[in-house]
């Protein structure tokens, strides 16, 4: 075997070596992407009239995050305009969250109301609701969102929002 | 009496007899209806009544869902309609209530903040949800 066939030979070696290793990234990506934080990004709900005469849109955002716990993630979100851009501040507690979890289709509970906690334009929780055993899971928040309408003193529940499934 | 009347007069003497039968063939009916109803389905909700971005499917989902206590075990079910809307568990003051395997029983409550607490047990006596108070790792 001459010197420039053992080149070629290692050549081709290393080009396999290269391969493996990006399929091995490749999978371990895939894996590590199934385990992290999955989110539904804000999501336009429903026009709210709070105060009279001054429209809030009001999105949402669902969540699930299985990496280190359970951690079922939900948000509440007041905007200016649609589709859901500009903040928009509104008083102490008239924003609020609940977030619900589900583990194999299986209800875990929910975190019951959280109200914002300041003048904010958001009102979020995180809770750890479901447990993980071992073996292959499946997870999903569904998020409850409400803000407060001042024309009639109540809150306005807008249509809740379900999370992108976790696996773990 | 002349024989012919007395034959006239039967469908007569007939008539009640006729709507005790109707009446007996007529409840037999229904309760057989009754026992044919078709019994709540229940388990697990399928991935597809969980759309991202959307509100949950209960359509899609069993009558009555698998209610798991604080450390994951089976401990009854709760009505998806009622998962399904958010205002009817206000209504409920937070206080879903979970049945028992036949689903005649009330065994406890998923409660809000707490999760599962038997029928009989004291919200005091147990540890509210860990809150992560106003987490943003979505940004």
């Amino acid at each position: 075997m001459n010197a420039e066939t053992r080149l070629s030979m290692s050549g081709r070696l290393a080009s396999r070596l290269m391969l493996l290793a990006l399929v091995t990234a490749f999978v371990a990506g895939l894996a590590l992407g199934a385990l992290a934080y999955a989110s539904t990004g804000v999501v336009f709900r429903e026009n709210v009239n709070t105060p009279t005469g001054s429209t809030t849109r009001v999105c949402g955002e669902a969540a699930v995050d299985p990496v280190s716990s359970v951690y079922n993630y939900g948000y509440t979100r007041a905007y200016h305009n649609s589709p859901c851009s500009v903040a928009r501040v509104l008083p102490t507690g008239w924003i609020s969250v609940r977030v619900h979890g589900y583990r194999n289709g299986a209800y875990c509970g929910n975190s019951g109301w959280r109200n914002s906690s300041g003048a904010s334009a958001t009102a979020g929780t995180g809770s750890p609701l479901c447990t993980n055993p071992s073996g292959s899971q499946e997870f999903w928040t569904t998020q409850d969102g409400r803000v407060w309408q001042q024309p009639i003193n109540a809150y306005n529940t807008v249509p809740s929002l379900t999370s992108p499934h976790a696996n773990a | 009496m002349h024989k012919s009347a007395i034959l006239n007069k039967r469908p007569l003497i007939l008539l009640p007899a006729v709507f005790v039968v109707s009446a007996l063939i007529g409840w037999y009916g229904m309760s057989r209806a009754e026992s044919v109803e078709p019994t709540p389905t229940k388990g697990e909700a399928p991935a597809e009544a969980f759309r991202p971005g959307e509100s949950p499917d209960v359509s899609l989902m069993p009558e009555y869902v698998t209610a798991l206590d604080r450390s994951g075990n089976p401990v009854g079910y709760v009505e998806s309609r009622i998962l399904g809307d958010s205002e009817t568990i206000d209504m409920l003051e937070g206080w879903i209530p979970v049945y028992s395997e036949s689903l005649e029983e009330v065994v406890g409550h998923m409660v809000d903040g707490y999760g599962f607490i038997p029928a009989g047990g004291d919200v005091e006596d147990h540890e509210p949800f860990e809150v992560i108070v106003d987490p943003d790792p979505g940004g």
